[in-house]
């Protein structure tokens, strides 16, 4: 028989503990490359992710630093597109390539039993990749396509010059691509990319999964020798970043039945002593489900499906940004709101209870975000960018558990004053 | 391979929980047995809407979400044509609260009046943020009345009409929750470091008690064979023409599923798949092009979708299309594509099987159609299929007078 149970009343929740406790495993190849090893799956699959440095930052044309993280796969030494990519399918394996502002990424994601196969065909695309000319060709007419597409959204138009707006038309993080970009882009300008970006002191490798005994010798086999074609130091001519003095811009989107809106600014990186708080301040505002922007502009007032904030990190920089596509007639009404949330961050101090909630609600997505061996390799990642390592993760439990009313109020006031932030509309009528 | 046990409560809930010491978060799957294919045609949209609702509080908990988070918990849901399927993920000293939340809502929501407001313009919202406000999104909606007459697959989940959305009232939320969110119309799984013992305890104490529903007889209008081909022409907003054809497929069940699904890998699954080295590649007739299954309960859909490079016309861009099915009709697939597909399932599997959420998704998925067990005859079942299953599939299915097609005219502009 069921037993009488109040229904009213929440099981005892307990305090959720979590630190990290150990550090992958290091070593270095011959020539230098750092590779970590996170070693605790339990199916027979392993993760390799080789990093360089050759992002959006790095190029010396618009779109090369992306061009060429894609055209990897598009022929290499004498095997083509096809052969790569039936090589790695045949083999039940992914591999995934991903640009983003500072870095390039390949990822391979393999069965065990197969990395002897799996392994040799990535190092042959990161290491002598060809960019033939009719896959270049293929490249630019689908991507300009794709770009006209992309500028129908009206979240790509906002977003996109929001970017602009915060870090300038020149800079590579703020620019904003037009489909003449993609014109002159040809073999010459990815191969130089290639020659000066992907390089073996430009690179690390993340390893996670089910490591098998004989992994170390098979990556000092097939990377040891990866010098890069280019052993100088690179030249870099990046322009500095302009911030814009026009304060709101409107992109007029004719037809839209929704306008998207970005809200943010330029700040502090992982680097700034202040980033573990700020990034509990923005968790607040709008970094989960039950933040002040979605329970005020979704949960109460119904103008959206949904509204979010972010604190982003760049190498060179940073960026807090609030984003929402909301209906036409309440575009005005949801700005102000906003406004108001941050303005209540400033003025009022947290409540305990609010606090409190997010404190746990923090852990348990902390421990979520450590489940398993791929997403510690992706946590790592993220800080190795920036020269640091798991640890990093309890220092930011000890900022968690410590974070005070007084503290959040503070800081909100030092990096989000309205008046610093900016506003971006694309949309069919102006707010 | 995935180990579990299975058990059912005197109110006809059914609870599946799968055993991973791996990891220190526990899964929790609640799927119910009701989806967009269980609504009035003049009310669609419907069970998406209350998936909603049922955020909204229960009779003894107001915040569901406040509740979850407080414990270190998230959650998230989703509607498909055939069900609704609620999910969280908990660290695992807490889990009683996910039993004690899960339970409330089943046993009785609080259907407030803010609530239905509120999310009836949240989910217009979300209408015109994913289907209407964004280039080609209304391809499905135009497309799923084309190909299908009877069935209730030929609204989409989201629905046929805003309007549809609009005229929801109280009084429909109510009787739909007591028609479907009972515990025999649901099952749920758990997944993690748990054990079974426990779990029964923990269900007995949350569920037990909730009053057994109507059972649900789904009596639903089936499809009649299609004869001829249908085609309709619209024209949008867009930079490009785009095609979408739709073959009726066989259900989930049946082994033709199988087969479909390889063969709609073997067009699109990767780079150096048909459609894309042919048509992309090498003809340049399209910038993008896809095939795939709809991969519903019911008789589903295979549908092959790409959108044409400037300069090139429907014709030629159908001609080519029709040029690749006839391949498959004509000749057998080589061993070693087949191979290649094969193993890419198999590989597919093998990741799948990573993270506890995705288990006990999977786990109440499989229940639902028949059995949990079928989950580790998957890889078995797309195993056995050979050349000749794939040729007689294609010939069979992939015919003319079996196809739907939606020809999406960009505008011209002057």
């Amino acid at each position: 028989m069921p037993v009488e149970i109040n229904r009213k009343k929440a099981p005892g929740s307990k305090q959720i503990n979590f630190r990290i406790n150990s550090e992958p495993r290091y070593f270095q190849l011959g020539n230098g490359i750092p590779v970590y090893i996170i070693d605790k799956g339990i199916q027979e699959v392993t993760r390799i992710e080789l990093v360089f440095k050759a992002g959006t930052y790095y190029q010396h044309h618009f779109h090369a630093a992306k061009a060429t993280n894609k055209l990897l796969t598009a022929g290499a030494n004498s095997y083509s597109a096809e052969d790569i990519s039936e090589h790695f399918e045949f083999y039940g394996s992914y591999i995934e390539t991903n640009n983003s502002k500072d870095n390039a990424y390949i990822r391979l994601y393999t069965l065990n039993k197969y990395l002897n196969e799996t392994l040799p065909m990535l190092a042959e695309v990161v290491m002598n990749p060809v960019f033939p000319d009719h896959e270049t060709d293929i490249y630019r007419s689908t991507r300009k396509e794709r770009l006209y597409i992309k500028r129908q959204n009206v979240n790509y138009l906002a977003s996109t010059h929001f970017y602009e707006q915060v870090f300038g038309s020149t800079h590579p993080y703020g620019y904003i691509l037009e489909p003449g970009h993609l014109d002159g882009l040809g073999r010459d300008i990815l191969a130089e990319h290639h020659k000066n970006n992907y390089r073996a002191n430009e690179c690390t490798i993340i390893v996670s999964g089910k490591i098998p005994m004989q992994l170390d010798d098979l990556l000092e086999k097939t990377f040891g020798s990866f010098s890069g074609a280019n052993s100088k130091n690179r030249t870099l001519n990046v322009p500095p970043i302009i911030t814009s003095t026009e304060k709101k811009r409107f992109i007029h989107k004719k037809d839209a039945m929704q306008a998207a809106l970005c809200i943010g600014k330029a700040t502090i990186n992982r680097l700034h002593p202040d980033y573990p708080e700020l990034s509990i301040v923005n968790t607040v505002l709008g970094g989960y489900f039950g933040s002040r922007l979605m329970k005020n502009i979704r949960e109460d007032k119904g103008y959206t499906y949904g509204i979010s904030s972010a604190l982003i990190s760049f190498h060179h920089s940073g960026l807090f940004i609030i984003f929402s596509e909301v209906g036409n007639k309440v575009l005005e009404a949801s700005i102000e709101e906003v406004y108001k949330e941050i303005r209540k961050l400033r003025e009022e101090p947290i409540r305990q209870k609010e606090l409190k909630l997010v404190k746990n609600f923090l852990m348990g997505a902390l421990m979520r975000s450590m489940d398993g061996p791929f997403e510690i390799a992706k946590r790592l990642g993220v800080v190795l960018e920036y020269g640091q390592t798991l640890d990093t993760f309890n220092h930011f439990i000890k900022k968690l558990k410590g974070i005070s009313p007084e503290r959040i109020q503070e800081l909100a006031n030092k990096y989000l004053q309205e008046d610093s932030l900016f506003l971006t509309i694309a949309g069919n009528n102006e707010a | 391979m995935i180990s579990f046990d299975r058990f059912q409560l005197d109110n006809g809930l059914r609870v599946i929980v799968h055993n991973d010491k791996s990891t220190p978060i526990i899964a929790m799957n609640v799927l119910y047995d009701v989806g967009a294919r269980d609504e009035h045609p003049d009310k669609t949209g419907f069970a998406h809407l209350f998936e909603h609702l049922m955020f909204g509080g229960s009779v003894n908990i107001p915040h569901y979400d406040e509740q979850l988070e407080k414990a270190g918990g998230t959650n998230n849901a989703f509607t498909s044509n055939d069900v609704t399927n609620y999910y969280l993920t908990i660290p695992k000293n807490n889990l009683e609260t996910g039993f004690w939340l899960e339970s409330d809502r089943m046993l009785n929501l609080a259907f407030s009046k803010k609530s239905l407001e509120v999310q009836k313009n949240v989910v217009i919202e979300e209408f015109r943020e994913v289907y209407l406000n964004k280039p080609y999104r209304d391809a499905w909606l135009l497309l799923s009345p084309l190909a299908y007459k009877k069935h209730p697959y030929r609204w989409p989940t989201i629905g046929a009409d805003i309007r549809h959305i609009e005229n929801v009232t109280m009084e429909d939320t109510k009787e739909f929750y007591q028609r479907f969110y009972n515990p025999n119309n649901a099952i749920v799984t758990i997944a993690g470091p748990v054990e079974t013992n426990k779990i029964k305890e923990l269900s007995e104490k949350w569920f037990g008690n909730i009053p057994v529903g109507p059972p649900n007889n789904r009596k639903l209008p089936v499809e009649e064979v299609q004869t001829e081909a249908r085609h309709l022409h619209v024209e949008r907003d867009v930079p490009a023409n785009a095609i979408y054809k739709a073959w009726h497929i066989p259900e989930r069940t049946s082994k033709d599923y199988y087969i479909s699904d390889i063969v709609s890998d073997i067009l699109s699954n990767g780079d150096s798949s048909r459609l894309y080295i042919e048509l992309v590649k090498k003809k340049q007739i399209f910038s993008g092009i896809d095939a795939y299954i709809t991969g519903s309960i019911d008789p589903g859909l295979f549908i092959i979708s790409g959108r044409l490079m400037n300069g090139i016309s429907f014709a030629a861009a159908e001609q080519a299309i029709n040029d690749i099915i006839k391949e498959l009709q004509d000749s057998y697939v080589k061993e070693r594509e087949l191979q290649k597909v094969k193993n890419r399932i198999e590989s597919m599997l093998v990741f799948t099987e990573i993270k506890v959420l995705e288990k006990a998704m999977n786990l109440a998925m499989f229940e639902l159609i028949g059995d949990a067990t079928l989950m580790n005859k998957e890889a078995e079942q797309y195993a056995i299929v050979n050349k000749n299953d794939m040729l007689s599939f294609s010939q069979k299915y992939l015919t003319e007078n079996n196809c739907s097609t939606l020809y999406y005219h960009a505008k011209k502009t002057e």
